[in-house]
């Protein structure tokens, strides 16, 4: 692999990072997946009905409240977004 | 006193949560038209006032006097075009008074075109939205759309294909072996 870790690197595990995980690992590829979020569990991505989700979205606590990072390079202090 | 209160706020056999037996009464009518039973049921018989009952005594709490205040208007405004009160009026002349409250012809409500649209907004929630929430009874809005409900797969075959099995309501995540 000439010094490399993985062949494939995933930024961010959400629905489509996840599945592509998945199907590249098992197509023999190496990959590594970065995730910022926490692991959420099966009941927490079961439970979006259409009342808590399309009617009332306001008053879902979900990432829309959590804070937004920005950087341009590796080591520059982050700046944050609201 | 207390068993006499008590009896006064149950509509068709349950007991209500934010709601006058008047309202809603008024607000079943205003259902039966925004959604009225033909050959299949309607907004009535999937109980959306009882979804709009239950969301006034809690999240939408908000919108109770708003609520009390666009009922009133209609009721005024209904008995000055047919002299009856709302529940009293033919399906025709109901609508011809929501025609007048959708087009903001109410005198009294200033609001009027967007107290419709939350009337209308609440009656569809009540009809489509999960049976837990109060409405949708025996998931009349799913059967109506041919909605599955909360699934928690499909086998194979119905990859691809139209879902055409009968619906289901999310009642927790299905118990491993072993667990209580």
């Amino acid at each position: 692999m000439n010094g490399s870790i993985a062949d494939v690197c995933i930024v961010g595990v959400g629905a489509v990072g996840g599945i592509l995980a998945k199907q590249l690992t098992s197509a023999g590829l190496k990959v590594i997946a970065l995730e910022r979020g926490p692991a959420l569990r099966t009941a927490e991505y079961a439970q979006r009905d259409s009342i808590s989700y399309i009617a009332r979205p306001d008053q879902l606590d979900g990432v829309r409240h959590e804070r937004r990072i920005f950087r341009t390079s590796a080591t520059e202090q982050e700046l944050n977004q609201q | 006193m207390k068993m006499k209160s008590q009896s006064s706020r149950e509509y068709r056999g349950e007991r209500l949560q934010a709601l006058t037996v008047r309202q809603a009464r008024f607000i079943d009518a205003i259902a039966g038209r925004i959604l009225p039973a033909t050959d299949t049921p309607g907004a009535i018989e999937a109980g959306a006032v009882f979804y709009i009952d239950r969301s006034l005594a809690g999240p939408y709490a908000h919108l109770l006097s708003r609520y009390a205040r666009g009922l009133r208007a209609l009721d005024k405004h209904a008995k000055r075009l047919f002299a009856a009160s709302f529940e009293k009026l033919s399906g025709e002349q109901q609508d011809s008074a929501l025609g007048d409250l959708e087009s903001g012809k109410i005198a009294e409500l200033r609001d009027g075109e967007a107290f419709f649209e939350l009337l209308r907004t609440h009656v569809l929630e009540g009809v489509f939205g999960e049976p837990s929430y109060g409405g949708n009874r025996d998931m009349i809005g799913w059967k109506l759309v041919g909605f599955p409900g909360q699934q928690w797969g499909y086998p194979e075959t119905y990859i691809n294909k139209v879902v055409d099995l009968p619906p289901v309501i999310w009642e927790g995540l299905p118990k491993k072996p072993g667990q209580s």
